[in-house]
């Protein structure tokens, strides 16, 4: 339990960035998740880590992973950059090969934030909306015959 | 006159809310001269209807507990339809309120809306200000992460510096000597009255405002009553402005948010970093709050402090310059602030208190300013 803060502070220091060159599509703007590798991560998960980390938003716990990469800058990134092992760990932990690890980052991305790609599909209903409202509003306050 | 009172429906003829939209709204003069940057306040309205709508929503799954806090909003924006959209509306009509409300100072500061009569809803709207920062304050600390914990138990300290009422404040403020089972309750608590307070501050500012001669890019007043118009004549700049507004929301909501949130950490929101600034450049608790306290009632001063002629910009070249360079200098401090930059931070914090204590009563009293035209421009 003492190695959580730890680790908590250590990775609080680390630069963010994307370093270890792994790109994660539901990041960008149009990008969307993966249900492919959603499920493989999640799988992966419940077969190898579920057995030490647990999965659930309660925090108090110390080890639960849902909200880790929401909780940290360029969460993604960095939980692969973990599992592949490019980051030292206080504790022992076993190295994953690029795709298991690219699909537990994925499935922990989702489990950090399940609605984003509903708020991206949404999002971009309404910022198309209001362009087409401001249109409408453009041109009816420009021939406003009222005064 | 009877036949007009007999036109008038039940209602109306017993609550006259028609007329007063006409007389209060529609038809009320307003300089012609108006830009676009003058509709902020009807901006910042809707980012306090966006904020309080969404903040009374999030009120009813939030659990002001410690370790429940965090908890029960993760709960809410996971797995409750269309919770992350309420959640977000919140804390990016934050962002959006404050950028409005700096927005609007900086306006305040240049074109000198604080003089001339206007000197009381200039003092409510620094007050509004302050109490913003600290319900910015109250809504961080209530979220309840470890960041927020450590916020507390810093602000305590703070207030605890304060001579004489200082340590009962402290005291009271987290609820007991230390984070315990009632802290966040306080936090929730203070949190959801000022907000309703806020409201009412707002309110009267707005009032006051209305009373005094209006401010526009010319100065302050008008000379000249072919120089009025109806408010109604700006129908479509308002609604450009909400426009942009509802644009940069929705895109903020969309692309980025919780922008200007650092994710889990004790740095605080965006909006409060020049504060935060001026509290570690102070470097002991005591003195941290008294340059943030002192930095408030020097804004408020502005009206006392500011020796000129005349208001606007447009006819003192020299201390607009300077207003500009005051703006970008309060900038720097929270970018200083949220990046450590601490030589920066102190430097930033010199020059913000030389710009009202030396420069803006010299340079106001100095500066000989160009004629101003009898009409507006």
């Amino acid at each position: 339990m003492k190695t959580v803060p730890a680790l908590a502070m250590m990775l609080a220091m680390m630069p963010a960035g994307h370093a270890a060159g792994a790109h994660f599509g539901f990041e960008g703007w149009f990008g969307t998740y993966n249900r492919a590798e959603v499920r493989a991560g999640a799988l992966m998960f419940d077969d190898d880590c579920a057995s030490c980390h647990a999965i659930g938003l309660q925090t108090s716990a110390g080890a639960a992973m849902s909200l880790f990469e929401a909780q940290h800058q360029n969460g993604p990134a960095l939980m692969y950059r973990l599992l592949r092992g490019h980051i030292a760990l206080p504790i022992a932990h076993p190295v994953l090969a690029p795709v298991p690890a690219y699909d537990i980052a994925t499935y922990l991305a989702w489990t950090a934030d399940p609605t984003r790609d509903q708020r991206k599909r949404f999002g971009a209903m309404a910022i198309l909306f209001l362009i087409a409202f401001g249109a409408v509003g453009y041109f009816a306050f420009g021939t406003r015959t009222d005064r | 006159m009877k036949r007009a009172s007999a036109r008038v429906g039940w209602l109306e003829a017993r609550l006259p809310v028609a007329a007063w939209y006409r007389a209060g709204w529609r038809d009320a003069p307003v300089p012609r001269n108006l830009t676009l940057v003058f509709s902020a306040g009807m901006m910042l309205a809707v980012a306090l209807a966006v904020i309080t709508l969404s903040g009374i929503w999030l009120g009813l799954a939030y659990v002001p507990a410690p370790g429940a806090a965090a908890l029960s909003i993760a709960r809410y924006t996971h797995e409750v339809p269309f919770g992350w959209l309420v959640f977000d509306l919140h804390r990016d009509g934050v962002t959006m309120l404050f950028g409005v409300v700096y927005l609007g100072l900086v306006r305040g500061m240049f074109y000198g809306s604080y003089r001339g009569g206007r000197e009381l809803a200039w003092v409510l709207e620094i007050a509004r200000f302050a109490v913003f920062l600290g319900l910015g304050f109250f809504g961080f600390a209530m979220s309840g992460g470890p960041g927020a914990q450590i916020a507390m138990v810093e602000m305590a300290r703070h207030i605890a510096a304060v001579p004489l009422a200082g340590p009962v404040v402290a005291r009271d403020f987290l609820g007991g000597p230390g984070i315990g089972a009632t802290s966040i309750a306080h936090m929730a608590m203070t949190h959801i009255a000022i907000g309703f307070l806020v409201l009412l501050i707002a309110m009267l500012g707005y009032l006051t405002s209305r009373l005094a001669p209006p401010a526009h890019p010319d100065g302050v007043g008008v000379a000249d009553a072919r120089d009025l118009v109806a408010q109604s004549e700006y129908a479509g700049q308002i609604f450009a402005a909400f426009v942009i507004f509802a644009l940069i929301l929705a895109v903020i909501v969309t692309l980025a948010p919780g922008l200007g949130y650092p994710a889990a950490s004790a740095t605080p929101p965006w909006y409060l970093m020049i504060f935060d600034g001026l509290g570690r450049a102070g470097r002991t608790p005591g003195g941290g709050v008294a340059l943030g306290v002192a930095a408030l009632a020097l804004l408020l001063a502005l009206p006392w402090l500011d020796r000129g002629r005349v208001a606007s910009r447009r006819y003192r070249p020299v201390y607009a310059t300077f207003v500009a360079l005051f703006a970008l200098n309060a900038a720097l401090l929270g970018v200083a602030a949220a990046s450590g930059w601490t030589i920066v931070m102190v430097a930033a914090t010199i020059w913000l208190f030389l710009h009202f204590l030396v420069v803006t009563p010299l340079v106001t009293l100095l500066e000989t300013p160009r004629p101003v035209p009898e009409r507006l421009r």
